[in-house]
């Protein structure tokens, strides 16, 4: 890696809440959700899951290794 | 003293990230003969809670994570290519239109750079820490304010280009002192 970087705890928290206040007022039915809305609002969750669950393990992964032990 | 301070970084970073949008939108539309408006047309709500952070995780964070440990780059590089994909993922957004696949790809290298300006070093690692919320905070807003207040988008930019600067101010002030 380039440079050592660390976990954005704050972003993926403000990430987590902020889909959490949407799913909240679409079925709340705050506003007139369209089908699509739902739709991109999953593909969104979903490539939000894996890419934060890939990177903490990039990190991790790498943390060791600088420590000097096996990755896994 | 203000290097590491997390409340500033964050204020500095939002309005840098929402003035740059701003100034970048109205650039590319005013030359472009397009209207940001009626580029986004679902709900407001849905760009502040759902677009703008899922995007940024991905294309400010996760994609520059990745090349960074593939190609064992610095952050910028693999921010650079990130925004780049940034905008080639919305040339079918914005109906195939190359002007707003471009202001998209100089958008998403300007959120990269807010992100590698604003984010905190601790111990020599760089943290995304706050700068990945400021610009999650700043794509969202303004993706929610070209829906419901186009007219006045302008100015919105104008005001956090004002507080941008006043802080740049008074913390040169402070250093002098």
């Amino acid at each position: 890696m380039g440079e050592e970087v660390s976990f954005p705890y704050d972003a993926i928290l403000f990430l987590a809440i902020s889909m959490i206040i949407f799913l909240y007022t679409m079925l709340g039915d705050y506003f007139a959700a369209q089908t699509a809305d739902l739709f991109v609002y999953l593909i969104y969750g979903m490539m939000d899951v894996v890419s934060v669950a890939f990177a903490a393990f990039l990190t991790t992964m790498y943390d060791r290794e600088e420590k000097g032990g096996e990755p896994f | 003293m203000r290097k590491n301070n997390y409340g500033l970084l964050l204020v500095r970073g939002f309005t840098a990230s929402l003035a740059g949008l701003v100034f970048i939108s109205y650039m590319f539309s005013s030359s472009g003969g397009f209207s940001m408006a009626s580029t986004l047309n679902s709900n407001a709500f849905f760009y502040l809670f759902a677009v703008g952070p899922s995007e940024e995780i991905i294309f400010r964070y996760f994609v520059p994570l990745v090349i960074m440990v593939f190609a064992d780059v610095s952050y910028m590089v693999g921010g650079v290519i990130g925004g780049v994909m940034f905008g080639l993922a919305h040339y079918w957004a914005y109906g195939g239109s190359i002007a707003s696949m471009m202001m998209a790809m100089v958008a998403g290298i300007w959120q990269a750079i807010v992100v590698w300006q604003y984010s905190m070093r601790k111990e020599g690692k760089f943290t995304f820490m706050p700068g990945l919320v400021a610009v999650m905070l700043g794509h969202g807003l303004y993706d929610y304010f070209v829906t419901t207040i186009p007219g006045i988008l302008l100015y919105i930019g104008a005001a956090c280009a004002l507080v941008f600067v006043l802080t740049f101010v008074i913390i040169h002030v402070e250093e002098e002192e």
